[in-house]
């Protein structure tokens, strides 16, 4: 194709582009932020060694937006990535993080903090979670499962 | 690479469930509830009335807290002594130490260090930008800090540390970032907040740093470097220049000295005369030009240079240089027979990005060019008194000494108003040249610099039809309303050719790149120590050949979209060109031709595919810049909105986005404390007086 016409068919591209409606980013923009809270995130991997993980997590009942993502212990003291993608579009909060770490965890480990704020007065958040991946050194799946602790109920 | 490791986990890995579980999050929360104060009404811990009173009666920097915050020498001999002087022997703009001192005791200023760290690879920067934070005072404190970054740095990531707790920063629209931070601040939590004033000035904010507590804080941007004769570029800027703003002006960089306050949206607060911050910074870089290195210059800095191999080194700022005035530019050189025309794409799982960089074909360098018309531009306002307005009369000289008889040329000065040498463009004989020479060696500089005087009496004047008109304009960038010039520039252009040349030690490169390339020429950069001859003679160089025009791309069987540049830019002789864009498709070779005084060239060249994740980040941010010139000369509300969307999507710092990151696990005590402005000095080469202390501006 002809970089002339490409150019074109850019413009195009671009002014369509433009005018797309954007599905609403997840925000609470002009309503009152009521309350800081956090959120601490432990994976279970049994006898396994966490070596790399995803998790998915989400508000089940709403008004509560992602302020920070905090590092864990040991081997995850680094803060996991985030898919700003997934917070923008659902609010989902997809986190993914690696340990080249020689000390890797078993059992239970904090693996992140999640910061949040609520702008709804007396709420109760509620948040749900899976991991949908976790991996030992070698890159192998590994069974694992999700704690969601709120700061206040740790144990 | 861990991150690059993580990211594809995030994007490839297939979302299979483990295990899910609900949890009622009901626990209650130490120090949540309705007794947080509330915020001031602008959101800001600023001073109360009383605390200004007292401080414009002191001149200085007054806490709320009853404490006297004075700049005084006192108690810094070891880091005063001798340090006014350069390396080369100059005599330096003070840097002083700003210091407060309470019952006998000295103290530093909260920003004591940032840390620069790099790795290039290729023609890519990604860089670590650490800034520490401490308060040094019994009473808590807001820390704010307008600092510079590369013009076409992409922001990608923020971490604020606060001892070995690292929190990673969440990418928000900026006006929510902003109320997040505010409300954050009012109730008592640590919180660090990332806008951006300008593509190259951002503000750093970091709420509620308890008395003797640390806090850093992060962030990582990555940099498509320039070629620029015969090597690539990496630039880190250290200080913002005072900044000038025609009056009504609002929304600009407003300059002040410690403790004062401009009716612009945003103040750097400089540091006068003998006073010296704590405030040092390191840079630490590691090079992987993929080609043999012929020589590595920083000719802004003393650096220490390792080579580990022909392709490889590392460069360390000395410690002995380490005063954050003035840009550091180090220009990696390799031969540019191993520069070549390539299409290197990458496919994620959004699509494919690519980007194209086409290299000046060699043939350009036996042509010679027509006669053209010179319009030598100079800024002579305040900011360039001293060595800057010498190195641009040295530059004009040269290329005055330069033209050839067919050649016409004007001279135009500005600063509060414009003049020229003559009523229209003369010709380039010796007498005509003499009597130009006379006009540049008589200026002087004062007065503030209202460059769209410059601009108007620069591209106004009726086109000569058989000259091709150049302009170049010969500044170091110092305003405030730089969409205004960049709307000027691209409603009068015309046919004319903009060059855009900066000079001094921490040019506004923002303003410079923008007018070049809105103005479809190039810009090149002169620092204090560095030859304006020889700049001039480069500049000379390329445009003693034509440029190659007219370019078209034949894709073949890629379908590309949303290119970064509506047309490809001439192209001259030593200045590659690199557009980046995204495509479809696919295709093993692309056919390129363009015409050079009438003559047509063609050129094909082989795309490469390669793992670059990093493309996506760099086309994001290439699409934003060409949106917001389009913002600028055709304001529309579609063309923010879409950069807002690309910025949240691709998690990049922009005009419409901000990094917020906030620590809820604790709440500090007592209210949230007095707002510390991060003073900085002027840069290298700039004096105080003419443009912060003075009435003139910049």
């Amino acid at each position: 194709m002809p970089f002339r016409a490409a150019s074109r068919l850019a413009a195009l591209a671009s002014l369509v582009f433009s005018c797309v409606v954007f599905s609403t980013p997840v925000g609470s923009q002009n309503q009152p932020i009521v309350e800081f809270f956090s959120v601490a995130v432990y994976i279970e991997s049994g006898p396994s060694e966490l070596a790399a993980f995803q998790v998915d997590v989400e508000s089940v009942n709403g008004a509560t937006f992602l302020v920070g993502v905090e590092g864990g212990q040991g081997a995850f003291s680094e803060p996991a990535h985030y898919d700003p993608e997934a917070l923008q579009h659902s609010g989902r909060v997809v986190l993914a993080a690696l340990s080249l770490d020689d000390r890797l965890p078993r059992g239970r480990c904090r693996v992140s903090t999640l910061h949040y704020y609520t702008t709804a007065p007396g709420h109760r958040p509620k948040f749900r979670g899976t991991v949908t991946t976790a991996v030992n050194r070698e890159a192998q799946r590994i069974g694992a499962t999700l704690e969601l602790v709120r700061e206040g109920d740790k144990r | 690479m861990k991150k690059t490791i993580c990211i594809v986990l995030l994007a490839l890995v297939s979302l299979t469930a483990v295990t899910s579980c609900v949890s009622d999050m009901t626990g209650a929360r130490p120090n949540a509830g309705s007794t947080a104060p509330a915020p001031s009404a602008d959101g800001r811990a600023a001073y109360s009335p009383a605390a200004k009173h007292r401080e414009r009666e002191v001149g200085q920097l007054l806490a709320q807290a009853d404490e006297l915050w004075v700049l005084t020498p006192d108690g810094y001999a070891a880091l005063t002594q001798n340090d006014d002087t350069h390396h080369d022997g100059t005599e330096m703009p003070g840097c002083g130490s700003l210091i407060t001192k309470r019952s006998g005791q000295t103290v530093p200023l909260p920003l004591h260090h940032t840390a620069v760290t790099g790795k290039i690879v290729l023609s890519v920067a990604e860089v670590t930008v650490k800034q520490s934070f401490y308060n040094p005072f019994d009473t808590k404190i807001e820390a704010v800090y307008l600092f510079p970054l590369p013009t076409r740095a992409a922001v990608t990531d923020f971490v604020m540390q606060i001892g070995e707790r690292r929190i990673r920063g969440i990418i928000r629209e900026r006006a929510e970032a902003e109320q997040i931070y505010a409300a954050a601040r009012s109730q008592g939590f640590t919180a660090a907040l990332l806008t951006q004033e300008r593509p190259n000035i951002f503000t750093q904010s970091v709420a509620n740093i308890e008395p003797g507590r640390a806090i850093d804080v992060e962030l990582t941007y990555f940099d498509q470097l320039p070629y620029r004769d015969d090597g690539y570029e990496f630039v880190f800027p250290m200080v913002v220049g005072p900044r000038f703003n025609p009056p009504g002006t609002t929304g600009g960089i407003g300059a002040a000295a410690v403790g004062q306050t401009t009716s612009q949206s945003s103040t750097v607060n400089y540091l006068a005369p003998g006073e010296r911050s704590g405030h040092d910074i390191s840079v630490s870089l590691e090079i992987d030009a993929g080609v043999p290195i012929e020589r590595i210059e920083c000719s802004s800095h003393a650096v220490k240079v390792d080579r580990s191999d022909a392709r490889r080194a590392t460069v360390e700022l000395s410690k002995n240089d380490a005063i954050p005035n003035k840009d550091f530019v180090l220009r990696i050189g390799v031969a540019s027979g191993d520069v070549k025309s390539a299409l290197i794409t990458h496919r994620s799982a959004d699509g494919g990005y690519f980007a194209l960089t086409l290299v000046p074909p060699r043939e350009l360098q036996s042509i010679r060019r027509q006669p053209m018309e010179f319009v030598f531009v100079l800024d002579c306002s305040g900011s360039m008194n001293g060595v800057p307005l010498t190195l641009a009369k040295n530059a004009v000289e040269r290329c005055l000494r330069r033209l050839e008889p067919n050649d016409t040329f004007q001279i135009i000065r500005f600063s509060a108003n414009a003049s020229m040498l003559s009523n229209a463009p003369i010709p380039a004989t010796k007498r005509n040249v003499s009597r130009g020479l006379d006009y540049l060696g008589a200026l002087r500089t004062g007065g503030g610099t209202h460059m769209l005087h410059g601009v108007e009496a620069a591209l106004s004047f009726p086109a000569d039809a058989e000259r091709q008109r150049l302009v170049t304009f010969m500044t170091d960038g110092f305003i405030g309303n730089e969409v205004d010039i960049l709307a000027a520039i691209h409603e009068r252009l015309g046919d004319t050719r903009l060059f855009a040349f900066g000079v001094g030690s921490s040019v506004n490169r923002y303003l410079l790149e923008g007018m070049a390339r809105l103005g479809r020429g190039a810009v090149a950069y002169v620092g204090l120590d560095e030859s304006a001859a020889t700049m001039a003679d480069r500049f000379y160089e390329r445009i003693s050949h034509p440029a190659l025009t007219d370019i078209e791309v034949d894709f073949g069987g890629m379908q590309p979209f949303d290119l970064s540049s509506a047309h490809i830019s001439d192209i001259y002789v030593g200045r590659p060109v690199t557009i980046v864009g995204r495509f479809t498709g696919s295709e093993q070779r692309i056919r390129i031709s363009g015409t050079a005084s009438g003559r047509t060239m063609e050129q094909v060249i082989p795309v490469v595919e390669a793992e670059r994740p990093e493309l996506q980040t760099i086309w994001a941010r290439s699409a934003i810049e060409r949106l917001s010139d389009q913002l600028a000369v055709r304001p529309d509300h579609r063309l923010a909105t879409t950069i807002r969307e690309l910025a949240l999507r691709y998690k990049l710092l922009s005009a419409y986005t901000a990094f917020i990151a906030v620590d809820s696990s604790r709440r500090t005590e007592g209210d949230h404390g007095v707002v510390v402005p991060v003073a900085v000095p002027v840069p290298a080469g700039t004096r105080y007086d003419t443009t912060v202390g003075g009435v003139e501006g910049g």
